[in-house]
């Protein structure tokens, strides 16, 4: 009897490398954030429990194990300085993942390894939020569950069966939890959640200086996508994604000016309750009614800070994007998942028309001991030129044609660095460009800002959505003309035309290795790997639409399209009435062989002739075959002997000649069966 | 006060059971006997499913939601898996062989399963009896032999098979109690005492003519081998002289055919003196020596055999029983 034994409460032997596999597939996420210390001890737990389970090693004693655990959890705790957040709360959970390896001496801890599996597969999520990642974790499942099977399966199951298995539950699971995704209310945080030390904040940062954005043009991670409504687009070298302005500089350094303190909280959107700045230009967008108007969705990366990206003049009527008076958007604190949100863009639209005194006053600041001969020479300049335009115009030109160059290695910069780079150097990157070009202005009496932000993107050929990358990170300028408002001045693109044009990628390629057109560059095959990733970048692209973006908002949109309206009854039906119609057609399908059975005729009428004779008080036995049962009906009922030998030796034929009976001899079987009972 | 509650919910529980799951000779498990609920590890696997749900909406990441639904709906997938695995599951009853009370009765069930599946983890417990792992596969039987302790003399109805399954993943237990109309007789307590001679004194008067009972005392002589003889008394050494099987014969001096009598040991009590003639029925038949009973409500003809002993040993087990 192979197939039976005692109950037994130690760990499968079976069922071990299934976890195995789970368990490093589960913690190789986490490689890229973890301190290598902490990998390099999660690695030895991974090689000792395997050690044990070759039968090479024994398990480290209990105390040790403890002593460990105290010790790891306080170089976890020095290491982030905190056990709070997700950074460090996601060491800690993985640490102890790997030393409850080296405790799994029963089926109960291995059930709770792959329970505390489940859980250090979705920490992954709080880092990663590509389709690539979640197929990783859909398949950290499948392995944490076929463990499951491995240890309720039989020693002689096939050796794939917990596999298989785990694929099929899996399978038969997913149409209820899409459904339990759709309609499940997106329920507000239960409480607020902090930026954590060690979260890393990527993209544009809230000041400027010589080099910082340069050291973002080293990266090729995507900041954000856009999906324009229909196929029309600007072109890439009008893309200006303004992020947030810079007005307030200290002689190196340019941070944002006093936009927010003067209309402190964001302004939300509700209409009815705008301040009086947005109705105005709200107003004037009414009146522009000719000027061009862009509608487009924004699927932001996380960066851990608050500023959302768009062309200029954007309006947004989402409740969870703020309005900064100074036409930029903001999130209500820092974006830390994957956002999305929908823009309108008024091309054109003048901009502070009538500048108040503030933030004129803002927008003409200098340290007075900033740059004393760029001011000079601006003074200069100004007095010999008619007009404001034709100052910046001879600015452009001098950038243009007196020997400055764009450069994302430029050289260190002493005490005066503007004068420094105007008059010695010559060699900067967008912020030093921007940076000397508004203080140009200033100097001259002209109010001046720089904008930091993107410029340009690449048009996915697959989908059409625009990608911008963060070596796509920018920094221009935008002064204050009389009658016009705020008007955009790019002192880079004079410098460096082809940075506009076709992207930093290209203007700068023989300098960055993020900048690389790949290592097969333009031959066939790397074009088709681009093909490739093009498609790739678009299926990543419907995950972060479809499933990371389906927020309350859009969830309330889908199901007021479906319901026709949105209320807690409507919902509750529509769970509950869905939910039972799924488990209810899954069940179905699962018992569809007891549900809809169908029995062979031939054993149909060997059926009825048992119930015959049982009801004669002869029931067959078990254990009782057929020629069995006859030699005891027959003993039982000699006269009846010939009949039974008779309807027994069909019904054998049939049944084992391996092949469906037909009419003939299905009517000989029932007529034998009639006689003999 | 508690102790009388709970026995009279528990018989209360019992009849119920009965009702829902009644005795028979043959049980297929279906909607009406599976009861089925997540086990402990089950309610862990909730509690994940609860900080998973917890975690998506305080980070707001869809993703995680998404997880912890799959894994939510794994849940309820396993139910319908786990219910499966019990479901069209048969239990026959086969065989029960009898036992001496002190020690235990064995009794032998076959399970199948439903055609073409297979039914996997089958946990059972059967009275005392350690708890075993079965597993049916697809279109096998599965004979399985359980040994029930017995302490009472009499019939013995078995109590139900608990049967538990966890399979597949070991997150919802289905369980159902299977009770099958099978019962075995338990013999009394075999205990050895003198056997005083009866008082009829007509077994060496009774034998049958010509041939003397064959006994093991005495030796008698050697009679050619007839089929049913023991292989221990063949004389082997006959044997490879003449080609020919010869088997010895003994006889027991004085008392070859036995009267085993209630009335023996007027000093015991009922149960001391039925144990007593179970200790004797053994010992005779052992010896190959043809012995009769005589207690009140029954009477066997000495005679011996496999059969006989069983009667015998069958009569004082029901001994006051009603039929």
């Amino acid at each position: 009897m192979s197939q039976v034994e005692l109950a037994g409460y130690q760990v499968s032997r079976r069922s071990v490398p299934w976890m195995m596999a789970a368990v490093v597939a589960a913690m190789l996420p986490h490689v890229a954030h973890l301190p290598p210390w902490l990998l390099a001890i999660c690695a030895l737990c991974v090689g000792w429990r395997w050690g044990v389970h070759r039968g090479r090693l024994s398990y480290p004693p209990m105390r040790l194990q403890q002593l460990f655990a105290v010790l790891l959890i306080g170089a976890i705790a020095l290491h982030y300085r905190t056990l709070a957040g997700h950074q460090a709360g996601t060491a800690a959970l993985v640490a102890m993942f790997a030393l409850k390896l080296l405790e799994m001496y029963k089926e109960r801890d291995a059930y709770v390894v792959i329970l505390i599996g489940y859980f250090v597969a979705a920490t992954a999520f709080l880092f990663f939020f590509t389709l690539w990642m979640a197929a990783w974790i859909l398949l950290v499942a499948l392995l944490l569950t076929a463990a499951l099977v491995a240890i309720n399966a039989s020693l002689d199951a096939p050796r794939l069966e917990p596999i298989k298995r785990s694929a099929m539950l899996f399978a038969q699971s997913v149409p209820l939890a899409i459904l339990l995704f759709v309609v499940m209310p997106r329920l507000g945080p239960l409480w607020s959640i902090g930026l954590q030390p060690g979260d890393a904040q990527t993209g544009v940062s809230d000041e400027m200086s010589p080099g910082s954005i340069g050291s973002l043009v080293e990266s090729d991670k995507l900041a954000f996508r856009v999906d324009f409504d229909g196929a029309a687009m600007p072109v890439t070298s009008r893309m200006y994604w303004r992020g947030l302005t810079l007005s307030s500089f200290d002689g190196r350094t340019w941070r944002p000016g006093r936009d927010l303190e003067r209309y402190p909280a964001l302004t939300w959107f509700p209409r009815g309750r705008q301040p009086e700045w947005l109705q105005r230009q709200e107003a004037a967008r009414a009146q522009a009614g000719t000027l061009r108007e862009w509608r487009y969705t924004v699927t932001l990366e996380p960066t851990q800070r608050p500023w959302l990206f768009a062309l200029a003049v954007p309006y947004s009527d989402e409740r969870a994007v703020g309005h900064v008076y100074d036409q930029s958007l903001r999130a209500p604190g820092p974006v830390k998942t994957l956002t999305r949100y929908r823009v309108i863009s008024v091309e054109g639209m003048p901009r502070d028309p009538e500048l108040p005194a503030w933030l004129r006053d803002d927008n003409l600041q200098l340290p007075d001991d900033a740059a004393p001969r760029a001011r000079q020479w601006a003074l200069q300049e100004r007095a010999e030129l008619p007009s404001d335009e034709a100052y910046a115009a001879r600015v452009l030109q001098w950038f243009a044609e007196d020997g400055f160059s764009y450069t994302l290695s430029p050289p260190v910069l002493g005490a005066q660095p503007v004068d420094q780079f105007l008059f010695d150097t010559r060699r900067g990157f967008c912020e030093h460009y921007a940076g000397a070009f508004v203080l140009l202005m200033r100097a001259a009496g002209i109010p001046a800002r720089v904008v930091a932000g993107y410029q340009g993107g690449e048009v996915n050929p697959v989908g059409g959505a625009v990608q911008v990358r963060q070596y796509d990170a920018h920094a221009w300028a935008e002064i204050w003309l009389y009658g016009r408002g705020w008007v955009q001045y790019d002192p880079t693109a004079v410098v460096a035309p082809d940075r506009i044009t076709r992207g930093s990628r290209v203007a700068l390629a023989d300098q960055s290795r993020a900048l690389q057109p790949g290592l097969l560059g333009d031959t066939p095959l790397g074009g088709s790997l681009r093909a490739l990733g093009d498609a790739f970048d678009y299926l990543n692209h419907g995950w972060n639409q479809w499933v990371l973006g389906f927020d309350e908002q859009a969830q309330r949109g889908f199901l007021q399209r479906w319901l026709g309206g949105v209320s807690a009854w409507r919902i509750g039906m529509l769970v509950l009435g869905t939910g039972v119609a799924v488990v209810a057609l899954l069940a179905l399908w699962m018992f569809r062989d007891v549900l809809f059975r169908k029995t062979d005729p031939v054993t149909r009428e060997y059926q009825r002739f048992c119930a015959g004779w049982a009801a004669r008080g002869h029931a067959r036995r078990a254990d009782e075959g057929p020629y069995d049962y006859l030699a005891r009906l027959s003993a039982a009922e000699p006269r009846r002997a010939t009949e039974l030998q008779r309807f027994i030796v069909i019904y054998v034929q049939l049944s084992y000649a391996g092949r469906a009976a037909d009419r003939d001899a299905l009517r000989k079987l029932r007529a034998a069966r009639l006689q003999a009972c | 006060m508690f102790k009388r509650l709970r026995a009279a919910i528990d018989a209360r529980y019992q009849r119920w059971l009965e009702r829902r799951i009644p005795r028979q000779r043959q049980v297929t498990l279906d909607q009406r006997r599976i009861f089925i609920f997540p086990g402990p590890r089950g309610l862990l696997f909730v509690v994940v499913l609860l900080l998973l749900f917890i975690g998506g909406i305080n980070y707001a990441n869809n993703q995680v939601l998404l997880l912890c639904f799959l894994l939510a709906s794994l849940l309820n997938t396993s139910i319908l898996h786990t219910y499966r695995n019990l479901s069209g599951l048969r239990f026959e009853a086969a065989r029960a062989y009898g036992g001496f009370a002190g020690e235990a009765v064995d009794f032998e069930i076959v399970l199948s399963g439903a055609s073409g599946r297979a039914h996997r983890g089958l946990l059972l417990r059967w009275g005392d009896a350690a708890e075993i792992r079965v597993d049916v596969e697809a279109g096998r039987t599965q004979v399985l032999r359980f040994s029930l302790p017995v302490s009472r003399r009499g019939r013995f109805v078995p109590p139900r098979i608990a049967l538990r399954s966890f399979y597949p993943l070991g997150l919802v237990r289905a369980w159902s109690y299977v009770a099958l109309d099978m019962e075995a007789l338990v013999y009394p307590r075999p205990v050895a005492d003198e056997l005083p001679p009866s008082g009829d004194g007509d077994e060496t008067a009774q034998a049958p003519e010509g041939r003397r009972p064959r006994g093991i005392d005495e030796f008698d002589g050697l009679a050619r081998y007839v089929p049913g003889d023991a292989q221990t008394r063949i004389e082997w050494r006959v044997y490879a002289r003449t080609d020919e099987l010869y088997t010895k014969h003994f006889t027991e001096p004085g008392h070859s055919r036995r009267w085993l009598d209630f009335s023996a040991w007027p000093q015991a009590d009922t149960e001391g003196r039925l144990s007593r003639l179970a200790y004797w029925a053994i010992e005779l038949e052992r010896r190959e020596q043809p012995y009769g009973l005589r207690i009140p409500g029954a009477r066997l003809e000495p005679a011996q055999g496999d059969d006989h002993h069983q009667q015998v040993l069958a009569a004082l087990a029901l001994y006051g029983a009603p039929p």
